[in-house]
């Protein structure tokens, strides 16, 4: 059988598994939507009334949403490093998930922003950033990097599929609609498996996966100098970048798990997203949730054994049960053990413990990115008086929680979406992965 | 919305007015008025009015009362003009240099301020007599301090100069927010008094500063007021205004250049990666064309 | 009432001349009145004093709405050339009196809870005593606000002064999050006074949803020689003003030499570690005029209920 021939096959294969929605999927599908416009209504009330809807005030300015833009954006990782790096590398059993990945960057780093939007006091001024914009401010290096990042992971995600597309125009056995075939015949740029047009692709890739790298590490970093360049206790700290890219790509890699896990079932690819794809990027997780604990040690361990009265200030509201104590415990101390455990001991290490683990590191990321943002801003320098006292603390308001929620439906929906114009498996790689060896075997 | 807003006001207006009905009725309340002369450094002369009544055992300033203002010598009373307190039961009459004011034998003015009062209020007048007293500044040289003068005289019943001797002078250098008391000498024989200004004050940046000298409520002059442009004192100099910083307008040089860098970097690769992809697609349909030809 | 100066132009260019608005209650009579032109406009209700350069009281009206550059103008971001602001807020004469706050929030039309000015019970360790400390914005010479604006919102004027331009602010809210010292508010909702004036940086009114806003120093009256409002509205005088080139600063009541009272009586900048340069100097609450506890009486119940606010001084750990 030569390549083509078996490519179309694979082809048909991956597709039929799920091109036709099932029940659950439609419920899931309205579900979300329904969570979505439930947001949008949420934040038309706080357009309308202005952000005293939310629980923010005064000294806390930024609250959940603030967690959330960096949560989205840390889940980008899982694009950007695992395929970035893998591709670099040559693993070949990278090729089944690189997708999944991809898609994942390119949605949370849609998704992010819009939380930044939301915060926004003056959301109709947003283009001052363009016309005023000062290169000093934090917050404009975080624009200029994340839309470069944006073009960048969504030219990535299409690079990956150019070779799909072809094999999607070519179809003759698929009922494809004539807009979904036209658009696919557009985005296949007329590849046709010419060698030199392959050579293009691979470099093309290459470039793109090598430049995908630094610019993660810089977008992360750049949003942990928007807390690092102030002068705040808890945020002033120079290994705040590194931190935040490792608590970054540790939440990415997490996710990635529990996306592969999600596709896995209710997609019906178990036999292209195996058990030892789990293994290999729980391991890869096993090694961040080290590096991350050890961040996080080494970060409170130097506050803590300073005398700084700030510093402890806010690092004794962590530390206090009667505070933020059990929630950073959980974040701290679960949140990194938990996947450790479940990754690293074999005899524990299956399919759902591995996705277990995801939940929990990715939940206790959330957690801690919260534990971040809420102390430091509820610890200003000077006392805290003559003031409303209900602006002393802060709680998220329901619109928060709503616009949150909207988030994460978006997230999924996004996905659903986006399987029904790009495999969710990278047919074109799998097919001459297997054209060399028979990969798709138990064996492997 | 303006009426909204005038619509307290005039409740609060209506309270204080039936505040005060209530508090005098029947008994006419004979109303205090306070009056103090100044003559200003340009010859300006003002009289400043405060018109109030004590109810209570407290002090009530009367607004929006008539006043007129009038000078008296022996021939007669010539009407100046009139007023009306504001808001704080206070009004300004100011008088410019030029006006020629009746005065008296012995030199004096007499000014009277007359409330006609009302239903509630007594006839009250107010009689503030003052002479006219002028005040001139010099600079007498020396070596290493710098001294400012002033000379005070007053004109004597024959309608000459005298000088003026024993008069406390208060010596000042105006600032953007009030003056800046830096002597108070009493005139000698000669009515001279001599103050040391502040080297170390600093001038505008071409080093002049406004020195006032004043005679401070004075019971036969009143306030007198005298200002001269002193052009030597110590120039400010001002430090010449960063032009990039993290604070300005303009970013530093190395951070534009960073950016500029690192955007050239990364949007040439992606460039030139959408260039691949065009090329991909050229090269695809010019072989498509070459097996519709062969064929 | 503000509304009234919209409609008439004229009033407008009356008080930017800083014209005897005193004598404004003056009908006329020829010889009276060489600068008052026109009479002051009925009406406009409310009235507030203001103190001018040789100390007279003027009466203006109420609040900063009147004037002003506007925010597009370059003169708002450039400042009063050759001056440099400096406040010195004596604390040994502070005895949370908030005569300074309610002025300002009057002046600047602020709803409460929106404070510019906050005066804080200072406490510097459990044996020291406590202390009132009033504190506006400090105006720093290197100021976090300015720096993290990523619109240029927030500015730093040649003479010395952090103004907002809430027409250009963007809500991001990073200024509040830089600002060591809390200084800045947020309009979380419409400010529910209604100001019609049109908006100048400098007189910072009228507040809009969605911008943050701050202590302005009141530069809008410096062109007349008039003190911010929060100075003369001190009974203690506790706050001194002026502009550091001419080294003299006043209270409305005393002008000292700048140079000499922070040398004298051993001024100090609040967190002076921080490296901001603040513009406003402290003196030491040493020999104090009134016993702290007299700060607590006469203040309504719910700006007690400020100073009751639990911070979390958590008990030390112990591992």
């Amino acid at each position: 059988m030569n390549s083509p021939e078996l490519a179309q096959k694979k082809l048909v294969e991956v597709i039929s598994r799920y091109d036709k929605p099932t029940v659950l999927g439609k419920i899931m599908f309205i579900f979300f939507f329904l969570v979505l416009l439930f947001a949008i209504y949420a934040f038309i009330t706080q357009t309308i009334k202005g952000q005293i809807v939310t629980g923010m005030r005064d000294y806390v300015v930024w609250g959940i949403y603030d967690v959330n833009f960096i949560f989205f954006i840390g889940i980008s990782y899982a694009g950007a490093m695992i395929s970035g790096i893998l591709h670099l590398l040559h693993v070949e059993w990278r090729k089944p998930i690189i997708r999944i990945a991809e898609m994942i960057t390119v949605i949370s780093v849609i998704i992010g922003p819009v939380f930044i939007l939301v915060e926004m006091g003056r959301l109709d001024r947003i283009f001052n950033i363009f016309t005023h914009g000062r290169i000093q401010s934090p917050i404009l290096w975080d624009v200029v990097a994340i839309l470069t990042y944006l073009s960048c992971s969504i030219l990535f995600l299409y690079l990956a599929l150019i070779r799909d597309y072809a094999l999607l125009r070519d179809n003759t056995v698929l009922k494809i609609s004539k807009f979904r075939r036209y658009f696919y015949k557009k985005l296949a740029a007329t590849y046709i498996d010419l060698p030199q047009q392959k050579k293009f692709l691979n470099r093309a890739l290459t470039i793109m996966s090598a430049l995908i790298i630094p610019l993660a590490v810089l977008v992360h970093s750049v949003l942990a100098w928007i807390f690092g360049m102030t002068i705040r206790p808890g945020w002033h700290s120079t290994i705040f970048a590194p931190y935040f890219v490792v608590a970054a790509v540790f939440s990415g890699t997490a996710v990635l798990i529990i996306a592969m896990w999600f596709f896995r079932k209710f997609y019906h690819l178990e036999e292209y997203i195996l058990e030892k794809h789990f293994k290999y990027i729980g391991t890869i997780l096993l090694v961040l949730a080290a590096l991350y604990g050890y961040f996080t040690f080494s970060e409170y361990l130097t506050v803590w054994y300073g005398s700084e009265t700030w510093e402890l200030e806010v690092v004794y509201k962590l530390f206090d049960f009667s505070a933020y104590g059990a929630w950073f415990y959980l974040a701290a101390f679960v949140g990194v053990l938990v996947p450790m455990i479940f990754t690293g001991l074999p005899f524990l290490r299956n399919i759902n413990t591995i996705t277990i683990g995801s939940v929990v590191a990715v939940i206790c990321m959330w957690i801690k990115r919260y534990l971040i943002i809420v102390p430091t801003l509820e610890t200003p320098l000077l006392p805290l008086q003559d003031i409303r006292p209900e602006y002393a603390h802060y709680t998220a308001s329901w619109v928060e929680w709503t616009l949150t929620a909207g988030g994460i439906a978006t997230f999924c929906m996004f996905f659903m979406i986006f399987i029904k114009f790009m495999p969710i498996i990278p047919v074109a790689d799998i097919a001459e992965v297997s054209e060399k060896k028979e990969f798709i075997s138990e064996k492997l | 919305m303006r009426q909204k807003k005038i619509v307290p006001v005039l409740i609060i207006l209506t309270l204080i007015t039936g505040f005060i009905q209530t508090a005098f009725a029947g008994d006419l309340v004979t109303p205090r008025l306070d009056g103090t002369y100044e003559k200003m450094p340009d010859g300006t002369k003002k009289i400043s009015v405060s018109l109030s009544a004590s109810i209570d055992d407290k002090r009530v300033y009367i607004e929006n009362a008539p006043l007129q203002v009038s000078a008296e010598n022996e021939t007669g009373k010539t009407l100046l003009g009139s007023a009306v307190t504001n808001l704080k039961g206070k009004a300004f009459f100011e008088i410019s240099p030029g006006k020629s004011i009746p005065e008296d034998k012995e030199g004096y003015y007499t000014f009277v301020i007359q409330y006609e009062g009302n239903q509630k209020f007594n006839i009250t007048s107010k009689t503030i007599r003052v002479k006219e007293l002028f005040m001139e500044i010099s600079f007498p040289k020396s070596d290493s301090i710098i001294n400012v003068q002033v000379s005070v005289s007053a004109k004597n019943d024959k309608g000459v100069k005298e000088t003026v001797q024993d008069i406390p002078v208060e010596f000042y250098v105006k600032r953007l927010f009030g003056l800046f008391k830096f002597g108070s000498e009493k005139t000698d024989a000669s009515g001279l008094c001599t103050a040391e200004f502040p080297k170390s004050l600093p001038g505008d940046t071409t080093g002049k500063a406004i020195i006032v000298a004043k005679v401070l409520d004075n019971e036969f002059y009143g306030t007198v007021g005298a200002s001269v442009d002193f052009k030597k004192a110590t120039p400010l100099i001002l430090e010449p205004k960063q032009k990039r910083g993290l604070g300005d307008t303009d970013a530093p040089l190395w951070m534009v250049y960073t950016l500029l860098v690192l955007l050239t970097g990364v949007w040439f690769h992606v460039i030139y990666v959408i260039g691949l992809v065009i090329r991909i697609n050229i090269k695809g349909k010019k072989a498509l064309k070459k097996t519709i030809m062969t064929e | 009432m503000p509304k009234k100066n919209k409609k008439d132009p004229s009033r407008r260019d009356f008080l930017i001349k800083g014209l005897n608005i005193a004598a404004g209650t003056l009908l006329g009579g020829g010889i009276l009145a060489s600068c008052t032109k026109e009479p002051e406009p009925q009406g406009t209700g409310e009235k507030i004093k203001v103190l001018t350069a040789d100390g007279q009281l003027m009466e203006v009206d109420r609040g900063h709405a009147l004037c002003c550059n506007a925010p597009t103008s370059k003169e708002v971001r450039k400042g009063i050339s050759g001056r440099h602001f400096v406040m010195v807020i004596d604390l040994s004469r502070c005895r949370n009196a908030r005569a300074c706050v309610n002025a300002c929030n009057k002046m600047h039309f602020l709803q409460p809870g929106h404070e510019w000015i906050k005066v804080f019970l200072m406490q510097d360790s459990d044996d020291t005593s406590p202390y009132w400390m009033p504190k506006p914005c400090f105006h720093c010479d290197a100021p976090p606000c300015v720096n993290v604006c990523p619109v240029g919102a927030s500015f730093k004027r040649e003479d010395g002064v952090v103004l907002i331009d809430n027409m250009r602010c963007i809500g991001c809210k990073f200024c509040m999050a830089a600002c060591p010292y809390s200084s800045r508010v947020f309009n979380w909702e419409s400010p529910p006074v209604k100001v019609s004036a049109k908006f100048s940086p400098e007189t910072g009114v009228p507040q809009r949803k969605g911008t943050v806003g701050k202590c302005d120093f009141c530069p809008d009256s410096f062109a007349n020689g008039i003190l911010p409002d929060c100075v003369t509205a001190c009974p203690n005088g506790v706050y001194f003003f002026g502009d550091k080139n001419e080294d003299v600063v006043t209270n409305g009541q005393e002008s000292v030499r700048f140079s000499e009272l922070v040398k004298d009586k051993a001024a100090y900048r609040y967190m002076e570690e921080l490296g901001t340069r603040p513009n406003v100097y402290y003196l030491p609450p040493v020999d104090r005029r009134f016993p702290v506890q007299e700060g607590f009486e006469d203040i309504p119940e719910n700006v007690k209920k400020g100073y009751e606010v639990k911070r979390a001084h958590l008990k030390k750990f112990k591992f």
